[in-house]
């Protein structure tokens, strides 16, 4: 959970929306085909997560939107021109492999979206890497003629260090890419309304925002078109706000979160610099997951620890009256 | 072992109820990293089954009254011993495999499951149940590997024993050591569910 003040399924609701907003955009610039794909997933995560709980005899909950947001997510992620079966595969890992195998909701430690796209990816490299251009009408067929399709703006961007995209199409989204993770106008607004809507951890993402911002300055000198290319390609901005910031995955504390931030920007900037590899945010936060929960555990027994030191320290500090009262509170803080 | 220790209940839990790679999880990351496929997979269990045979019986020779951190020491330099000429053997059999088995062959000398059968079983039971225990513990570990080195070759690579077979879509990431390992999760997982069902079926017979 993001916010204590906050119930699990506003923070869903909220998501929701957002995603489905950036899911019409999708449908707007590659068709129907995008809306099948989206179907799918949703499909697969919601049926799969039904069928999980039966044969572990749980309780479905409808208030439980994480399967709905998990699938639109994962949609959102892919290119346009997936062959179906793909998208099934990253949905069935996310439900099977990632939620259910380590418990259901809420004792996930990867997130479930980055960890189904990236088995799906080793599994199918040549159909989850490759593009539709906005606009392109897209068959229904499973796949998609390789003629239609080129390597992302991402790659191009990462070989050649420059992009012949222009602004507006950079912050429209309008280029070679996922279906929905590109649209920087929309991504930002996103941002600003979950974090005002305390859906997302505001901590975590500016934490990761600052930290990737000034890597990238020094490393395209300053170039702020370019460092606009790095933050809209690759699902950077994307990541950021609905893989790393997940409520299922992040850390309670406000320090851990902070930490958590920092842990996934330097990976970032690791696979960035030495591997240059495409999406290089989903990498990062699969390693940075298991670490924010580890933070968890540490700042809460941090946090123990300096209770009882607290408590302790009250107590010696009240004017004592006599022995009696002394050796009392030295038992009791023996027994604690 | 359980209280019962029949010849019959040694077998059914060697390979069954406590099989080293379903349900005991012993010596898995050899099985993880190498058993891509059918040819690897039988490399691995001949190289594995030789070593840790001949290992546990010159081990079962080892009196009680040595102390257990030296008996431990004296099991892996009997391992050793048997793996010189046993590696000269296979290299000439199946040079390739053995290549294949890198620095995992070598390390079977301490695997995990000389310890375990030769420190449960050794000074508990009688010579003949013992070799019992150790060929079924061996067979139910080697039909569980090539078990998984079967399904994970269809999956990844859509052939069976280098046969095509004609999958419709092979998941390649199966092919990877974490592929291997979620493989095998799924794989140990289901074996027990079908094992306990069995139970459940026969206890409402009863």
């Amino acid at each position: 959970m993001v916010s204590n003040k906050k119930s699990e399924f506003e923070i869903m609701t909220d998501m929701l929306i957002v995603l489905l907003v950036m899911s019409a955009v999708a449908v707007y610039y590659y068709g129907l085909r995008a809306l099948a794909m989206l179907v799918v997933t949703v499909l697969v995560c919601c049926i799969t997560d039904i069928v999980c709980l039966k044969l572990r005899k749980k309780k479905i909950d409808i208030k439980d939107l994480s399967s709905l947001i998990t699938g639109l997510t994962l949609g959102l992620m892919m290119s346009a021109s997936v062959p179906y079966y793909a998208a099934v595969t990253a949905a069935l890992f996310a439900t099977v492999a990632v939620k259910h195998a380590f418990g259901g909701r809420g004792c996930e430690i990867f997130n479930g979206a980055a960890a189904g796209f990236l088995f799906s990816a080793l599994c199918f490299p040549d159909g989850m890497l490759t593009y539709p251009k906005v606009f392109t009408e897209l068959p229904f067929s499973s796949v998609v003629s390789a003629d239609m399709l080129s390597q992302s703006m991402t790659k191009t961007f990462l070989l050649t260090g420059t992009s012949s995209v222009s602004l507006i199409d950079v912050l429209t989204g309008k280029f070679l890419g996922p279906m929905g993770t590109g649209v920087v106008i929309l991504l930002v607004v996103a941002a600003v309304f979950l974090m005002f809507r305390r859906s997302v951890s505001a901590i975590t993402f500016f934490t990761e925002l600052a930290a990737i911002g000034i890597y990238a300055l020094i490393y395209y000198d300053f170039d702020l078109m370019s460092v606009l290319y790095f933050f809209s390609s690759g699902m950077l901005l994307f990541g950021m706000i609905f893989l790393s910031c997940d409520y299922s995955v992040i850390p309670k504390t406000r320090s851990s979160r902070f930490i958590y931030g920092l842990v996934t920007a330097v990976c970032v900037i690791i696979f960035h610099f030495y591997s240059g590899t495409e999406n290089a945010v989903i990498y990062a936060v699969i390693i940075a997951s298991p670490i924010g929960i580890e933070l968890d555990r540490r700042a809460l027994s941090f946090a123990d620890m300096l209770k009882g030191k607290r408590r302790i320290f009250k107590r010696a500090s009240k004017p004592l009256k006599n022995i009696n009262e002394t050796l009392e509170i030295l038992e009791k803080n023996e027994q604690e | 072992m359980t209280g019962d220790n029949s010849c019959k209940s040694i077998i059914k839990n060697a390979l069954l109820n406590k099989n080293p790679i379903f349900v005991s999880g012993m010596v898995i990351a050899p099985v993880i990293v190498l058993a891509n496929n059918l040819n690897d997979a039988i490399t691995l269990v001949t190289a594995f089954s030789l070593l840790t045979f001949f290992t546990l019986l010159v081990s079962s020779f080892i009196p009680k009254s040595i102390v257990y951190t030296i008996r431990i020491i004296i099991y892996t330099l009997i391992g050793a011993l048997v793996y010189v000429p046993l590696a000269i053997l296979l290299r000439y059999l199946m040079p390739e495999g053995v290549e294949a088995l890198g620095i995992f062959f070598p390390l079977f000398i301490t695997s995990s499951f000389i310890i375990s059968r030769s420190e449960s079983i050794f000074f508990r039971e009688s010579k003949g149940k013992m070799l019992l225990d150790i060929v079924f513990c061996i067979i139910g570990y080697d039909a569980a590997v090539l078990l998984f080195a079967v399904i994970r070759e269809i999956l990844a690579t859509g052939t069976a024993g280098g046969n095509i077979i004609g999958m419709p879509i092979v998941f390649s990431a199966f092919e990877k050591p974490f592929g291997g390992f979620i493989l095998l999760g799924f794989i140990a997982a289901l074996f027990r569910s079908i094992l306990l069902l069995i139970k459940k079926i026969r206890n409402t017979n009863t």
